[in-house]
């Protein structure tokens, strides 16, 4: 059971006392004013296109993003219930699921947004708080330059690759690639300690550890050939003329990242941001995202050119072979888990 | 009516109270309060959370690594720093003032752009490897960034000026005429510098050492970048806690007790001033 915050509501009480002289005279955020929490990039630019343009020529509304990690808005929305920074919100499942717990985002409804009557079901998460805007995956990116092709998440524990791969740091995508692991093992996406065994395998024969960010770098270079990834990072990559940049589509299945949308519960704006995420379903919007960014759409009715069916998963055998993590199992042990990553993994990375 | 001086003092108060008070009361406020998984905590008063970095080898693995560090760049600072403060200290003219300035000037730059400009310098393929390898002086790239080494280096460079400017001007502080009259008394340049510079310069070598000490403890940036994720000390372990593994309250009391070391570090140095002072004026 979660206790009212006595000893911080007191302390936001002073604060608010001491401080009201002055946010009274601040104007108030009109009301036709959307922030957008995002999560920055390349993805920014294409909300900007797909959804915000379309809301902004229809209501004249005044939109602005504010971008952060999913953990950072987190912790905006959880320090701020009451006054969200934002109205509508981009966010990751395992980021989201406390705030599912706790009640921090709004039931959405197809009756104030009607686009969502198209999602399908597994599209719909926490109980209709939060709605996948599109589909993504953690899979296996690989120059073709200098590896010919990739089909299982083996090629991580094939002794003939030692060197010629990175794992991700536990910022980014680490605990995904252990449930990709533990389904290569044993089948069970869930037997964590069988991925883990595998990582820890895995690891000393890496040639570093790194974020996408610095993947996409390290590609560049050439100085690896293969390394776990978001898959529309890869896209991007071979958009932006790394043209020998692939993307695996693994036997055992890319591992499930939807990217969801939520509004906060006290969102100041929640009209005007139902109306984005009703635009953010819309099939133009769904298009626009999986051109720019290969993501797999969440509703249905679109149809999407084949040129873009290598670059994500696609069809009923990749869309049901996809990894999905407990990710409330996971939250359960995630301290532990992050703690222990930088004690056992870290220290072995390339030491093969 | 109120006078000036009382609207003076409700203004620097509410200043005060918004910017330091309320802030660190939050955070102390979270620091004591019942992690359950998550982002999720609730408001049951517990020790907890400090008992863990006592407890927990990691976490204590980690206060005693970055103590560890920051001693480390402090001594580096020091040995470095000492010989250029005196040249500063002692020369005239255009040469000091470039010292001076290119000194200073490298506080200016952003600290993210200088991190970055290490991440090219030391990088396996980086500018220094390149000079060391083409020289034949190495046959394969050291190892210099993504570890302890990295960090120290970059620490270093950063605090290196600190220390320059404060030891500076506690050595142009003293008087030339004690030397002088120790020379002519027949001390040598080493005995002068043990029995009368480095006493007189110790009340700079202490304040510019918590200095360099304090800042270090408390980096993130360098340690987070030239680290590369295998370095952790308290600042990369709060934005762990923070960003990975949600656990908020935790991440208050490793933040709480940053700020308990730093302020230790900061009455220290206070009371060892006054001690020095109190021992050059008997």
């Amino acid at each position: 059971m979660i206790h009212p915050l006595t000893r911080r509501s007191t302390l936001g009480a002073l604060a608010g006392a001491v401080a009201a002289p002055w946010v009274s005279s601040l104007p108030a955020r009109a009301e036709d004013e959307l922030v957008v929490g995002s999560w920055g990039g390349v993805w920014d630019d294409t909300v900007q296109r797909a959804v915000i343009d379309p809301l902004v020529a229809e209501t004249g509304a005044d939109v602005s993003i504010l971008p952060g990690s999913s953990t950072d808005q987190f912790a905006k929305l959880l320090a701020n219930r009451d006054a969200p920074p934002f109205d509508v919100l981009y966010i990751d499942l395992d980021v989201a699921l406390p705030g599912f717990a706790q009640n921090l985002f709004m039931q959405l409804s197809a009756d104030d947004i009607p686009h969502l009557a198209n999602a399908y079901g597994t599209s719909i998460y926490g109980n209709g708080q939060a709605v996948a805007a599109s589909f993504g995956g953690i899979s296996i990116v690989y120059d073709s330059s200098q590896i010919e092709s990739i089909d299982s998440w083996g090629a991580f524990t094939d002794p003939a690759n030692a060197g010629m791969y990175a794992v991700p740091e536990i910022d980014s995508w680490a605990l995904y690639v252990v449930s990709a692991f533990a389904k290569l093992r044993t089948g069970d996406e869930n037997d964590f300690d069988a991925g883990w065994a595998a990582m820890a395998e895995v690891a000393p024969q890496a040639a570093l550890m790194a974020s996408d960010y610095d993947v996409r770098q390290i590609f560049e270079r050439g100085e690896i050939a293969f390394s776990p990834m978001y898959h529309g990072e890869a896209y991007v990559m071979y958009l932006a003329g790394q043209e020998n940049i692939r993307l695996a589509k693994p036997k055992e299945g890319m591992v499930a990242v939807p990217n969801m949308l939520a509004i906060p519960a006290n969102a100041r704006n929640a009209s005007l941001a139902q109306r984005f995420i009703h635009h953010a379903l819309a099939p133009s919007a769904q298009n626009i995202f999986a051109e720019e960014y290969a993501s797999a759409p969440s509703v249905s009715g679109v149809s999407l050119s084949e040129e873009l069916v290598p670059w994500m998963p696609f069809g009923d055998e990749e869309m049901n072979a996809l990894v999905r993590p407990d990710w409330d199992a996971i939250n359960k042990m995630r301290d532990e888990l992050i703690q222990r990553w930088n004690q056992e993994i870290i220290p072995i990375v390339g030491m093969g | 009516m109120p006078s000036v001086r009382t609207g003076y003092v409700i203004l620097l108060g509410s200043i005060f109270v918004v910017f330091f008070v309320i802030p660190v009361g939050f955070f102390l406020s979270v620091s004591v309060a019942l992690y359950l998984e998550p982002g999720i905590f609730d408001d049951t008063f517990t020790l907890e959370n400090y008992a863990r970095l006592v407890r927990d080898d990691y976490a204590l693995g980690v206060l005693t690594d970055t103590l560890r560090i920051s001693a480390v760049v402090t001594i580096l600072c020091l040995v470095l720093g000492y010989p250029l403060a005196m040249f500063i200290a002692r020369e005239t003219g255009f040469v000091r003032r470039a010292v001076m300035i290119v000194t200073v000037a490298s506080l200016f730059t952003n600290l993210v752009v200088r991190t970055y400009g290490w991440l090219v310098f030391l990088t396996p393929r980086g500018l220094f490897n390149n000079m060391l390898l083409d020289s034949g002086l190495i046959e394969k790239p050291l190892r210099l960034m993504f570890n302890e080494t990295g960090v120290i280096i970059g620490l270093v460079q950063i605090m290196l000026p600190i220390q320059i400017i404060v030891l500076a001007v506690s050595l142009q502080a003293i008087d030339k005429v004690l030397e002088d009259a120790a020379s002519i008394a027949g001390a040598g340049k080493v005995r002068v510098f043990t029995r009368i510079i480095w006493p007189l310069s110790l009340p700079g070598v202490i304040s510019g050492s918590i200095l360099v000490f304090t800042l270090s403890m408390s980096s993130f940036i360098t340690p987070e970048f030239l680290g590369g994720g295998r370095v952790m000390v308290l600042g990369t372990l709060i934005r762990q806690l923070m960003t990975r593994s949600l656990n908020y309250p935790f991440a208050a009391a490793v933040s709480a007790t940053l700020l308990l070391l730093a302020i230790a570090m900061l009455v220290s140095l206070a009371i060892i001033s006054r001690r020095v002072m109190r021992h050059r004026g008997a």
